[in-house]
């Protein structure tokens, strides 16, 4: 019997969007625009990653002068293993039952 | 991006200001960090959109939060009602065992806590209990005691122990259902003449929510708490 991902759709956008750029530290407003997630979908579940130790955030300081320091968040590598393993779960093909016509 | 002081981008703000203030305090980082995403949205409705996201966020995280077995009067008032639970599953064995033993003073004391207030109307019942949901229930009593034990000890078993308790007691019921003769007795036993709100309605519904209720505060307040968050470097933001 194929394995099939437990990982909410909206986790598995997020992690597609993370795995775009892994080494890249991304912020929530981009992330919810890339993702389409809302910012109260969004940033619960970047607490729950954070917390179980699959994402890891920093302050960024702005590049532009009166600007706000940034929170940006990117995967750890445990993080990253997890997402590409779910990916790869999420990818698996269904195998065929007998006499299922392909669509 | 719009001046501050547009009135879209007032609510805005309003709103993730009152967001701030209500997520707890080992999320004020991602609070801020919800916060300061608001000065690089262009657009006033889409920052209002975003704040009331984050409003919901600071919402959940709240609820999450909450741990209503905080205090020791919490856990005692949830252990007791444990203890009552525990007192409902081993009263059949207690019964019945007492009957059969021949110390009818229990019987008697325990036969008047029952509708009717007789315990010789449980006679046929007694006499038909098979020992299997009697063992079941008594298992099922210990394992509320232990759990109400692990509940003021403040640790989080309880809720593993309540389950499997609640779980045997159900079990003994449905084997005790399957009894023919022990099936028809308990129905007579608990037959009566007239019917009464109380007896009938109240107290059985209240005896199927008690366990549910508690379960629920159990496995809500066993759930793993919220650990530091993984900041890569120290240095926060003011």
């Amino acid at each position: 019997m194929p394995r099939r991902s437990n990982t909410s759709p909206q986790a598995r956008a997020l992690f597609a969007a993370l795995l775009e750029q892994p080494q890249t530290w991304r912020h929530g407003y981009e992330l919810s625009k890339h993702t389409g997630l809302k910012s109260g979908t969004l940033y619960p579940l970047l607490m729950r990653l954070s917390d179980s130790g699959l994402l890891e955030c920093h302050w960024e300081e702005p590049e532009k002068p009166g600007r706000p320091p940034r929170h940006a968040y990117r995967m750890t590598g445990t993080g990253l293993a997890f997402a590409r393993d779910t990916a790869l779960i999420t990818t698996t093909p269904r195998p065929m039952r007998t006499g299922e016509v392909p669509a | 991006m719009s001046k501050h002081g547009s009135l879209l981008r007032r609510i805005a703000l309003a709103i993730i200001g009152y967001a701030m203030r209500l997520v707890p305090p080992d999320r004020s980082s991602w609070a801020r960090g919800m916060r300061q995403e608001i000065d690089y949205i262009d657009s006033d409705r889409s920052a209002v959109g975003w704040a009331v996201g984050c409003l919901f966020a600071a919402c959940r995280e709240r609820v999450r939060a909450i741990d209503p077995l905080r205090t020791p009067l919490a856990r005692s008032v949830l252990a007791l009602m444990i203890g009552f639970e525990a007192f409902q599953a081993l009263f059949a064995p207690m019964m019945v065992f007492s009957y059969r033993l021949g110390d009818i003073g229990v019987t008697r004391t325990l036969g008047g806590l029952t509708p009717g207030d007789d315990y010789r109307r449980f006679i046929p019942l007694m006499d038909t209990a098979n020992e299997l949901p009697l063992s079941l229930w008594s298992v099922s009593g210990i394992l509320f005691i232990a759990a109400a034990w692990q509940l003021v000890r403040t640790h989080r078993a309880a809720f593993g122990l309540f389950a499997l308790a609640y779980v045997l007691s159900l079990i003994g019921s449905g084997v005790g259902t399957l009894i023919p003769d022990y099936s028809d007795a308990s129905r007579r036993a608990f037959t009566f003449a007239q019917p009464n709100f109380r007896r009938d309605v109240l107290i059985p519904a209240a005896s199927a929510l008690l366990p549910i209720v508690v379960g629920t505060v159990l496995w809500w307040s066993s759930r793993p708490r919220v650990p530091p968050s993984h900041e890569a470097n120290s240095d926060e933001a003011g």
